[in-house]
């Protein structure tokens, strides 16, 4: 398909294009977080891994996309470089879901839990809405986002495509 | 903390590498006997890959699997601090529902609500026991002592199911490493794989115990 874009794990991209849309695959506990200017049609989508990379700051260089903190401010100014307008920008978010269950109840770790919670907080600071998410769960989610119409579609298995 | 290096000597690979096909042996070995039947194992590859194709080595990010993830630390004393990993057992979809099949004397048809109902506990005990047997190896060799999370089960993309790993333990850097075995000619064509995760202070710790000087 003619202008897709993939956003890989601890990545993001932007676009200024109207033909174009994002992909990330198969987020799990990772969290992808679309951003879009409606009226200029300036767009971007970032996968996250990590909550914040404050604990990891004096342990060499980090890479900026990997955490929700540095990743989602990074790609909100990149947006802005391209004109994008910060009142203008709205967010739609999915993912985090906490994928290992064990039979006897219980599940491994809350990392999915948390990054949610903390792109939540990086979203209120930068005072961006969400508009639309779909996190949580247990669940696995593949991420299309249009844009062009600022709409996010999300595929899983054994579940119904869903469009925000 | 789980760090990660990314450049290994020669010996220190071949070192993880026999580490994997020691654990992996065993593991194979107690699933051949759960199913009676023979398992074929590859040799192990050790793997320091971007996230992205560690997901890849899996046969990609929407590839539908179950993963059995069990986590294992070091007991008390001085290690317990640098001692952390993760064991992963994949099987594909297919190769899910023929092993629980195998394992549980064709008693229901796969698909029957029966069979999903009992699918979850068969798969995560066949992981618990396999990853038991791998972990134990490992003990023994470098006589540290160590502890093993109870089984957790995910069936989904392998992309979302890679995800736990590769938060633990690529905080630091942008790879990710780990020791991949793959099983087959189990009965029918069943395709699984065991990868151990574990971050450098953990090796450190293994390689001094093995008394490799680094």
């Amino acid at each position: 398909m003619s202008g897709m874009i993939t956003v890989g794990i601890s990545d993001f991209k932007t676009s200024t294009s109207a033909d174009a849309v994002f992909v990330t695959f198969a987020l799990g506990s990772c969290v992808g977080t679309c951003l879009w200017d409606k009226t200029t049609k300036i767009g971007g989508l970032s996968h996250i891994m990590l909550p914040y990379s404050k604990e990891f700051k004096d342990m060499g260089t980090i890479n900026r996309m990997k955490f929700a903190d540095t990743a989602i401010l990074d790609m909100f100014m990149q947006l802005r470089r391209m004109g994008a307008k910060p009142e203008n920008i709205v967010a739609k978010i999915a993912g985090g879901a906490t994928m290992f269950q064990s039979s006897v109840g219980g599940t491994m770790g809350n990392i999915g839990q948390r990054n949610v919670a903390y792109v939540k907080e990086v979203l209120k600071q930068l005072k961006l809405p969400i508009v639309a998410e779909d996190t949580g769960l247990d669940y696995g989610r593949t991420l299309y986002f249009d844009n062009a119409t600022g709409t996010m579609k999300i595929q899983s298995v054994g579940h119904d495509v869903k469009e925000f | 903390m789980n760090s990660n290096k990314e450049a290994y000597t020669d010996i220190e690979i071949d070192v993880l590498r026999e580490l994997g096909n020691i654990g992996a042996g065993n593991a194979a070995t107690s699933l051949s006997t759960m199913l009676n039947a023979t398992v074929d194992m590859a040799v192990p590859v050790v793997r320091i890959t971007s996230f992205d194709d560690a997901v890849e080595s899996f046969g990609g990010a929407e590839n539908l699997a179950a993963g059995v993830l069990l986590s294992f630390e070091g007991l008390e004393g001085v290690e317990k601090e640098e001692i952390k990993g993760m064991l992963l057992f994949i099987v594909d979809i297919e190769s899910a529902n023929d092993i629980v099949s195998m394992l549980t004397g064709g008693m229901y048809e796969p698909g029957s609500p029966e069979f999903e109902e009992m699918k979850p506990s068969v798969l995560s005990e066949i992981g618990n026991i396999m990853g038991a047997a791998y972990i134990n190896s490992i003990a023994t060799l470098t006589g540290l002592a160590l502890n093993i999370s109870v089984p957790y089960l995910a069936t989904d993309m392998v992309g979302a199911i890679l995800s736990i790993p590769i938060a633990e333990f690529g905080a630091l850097s942008d790879t990710v490493l780990f020791i991949e075995e793959s099983f087959s000619g189990v009965g029918k064509d069943i395709n699984s794989s065991m990868s151990l995760f574990a971050g450098s202070e953990t090796i450190d710790v293994i390689m001094k115990k093995l008394g490799i000087e680094l």
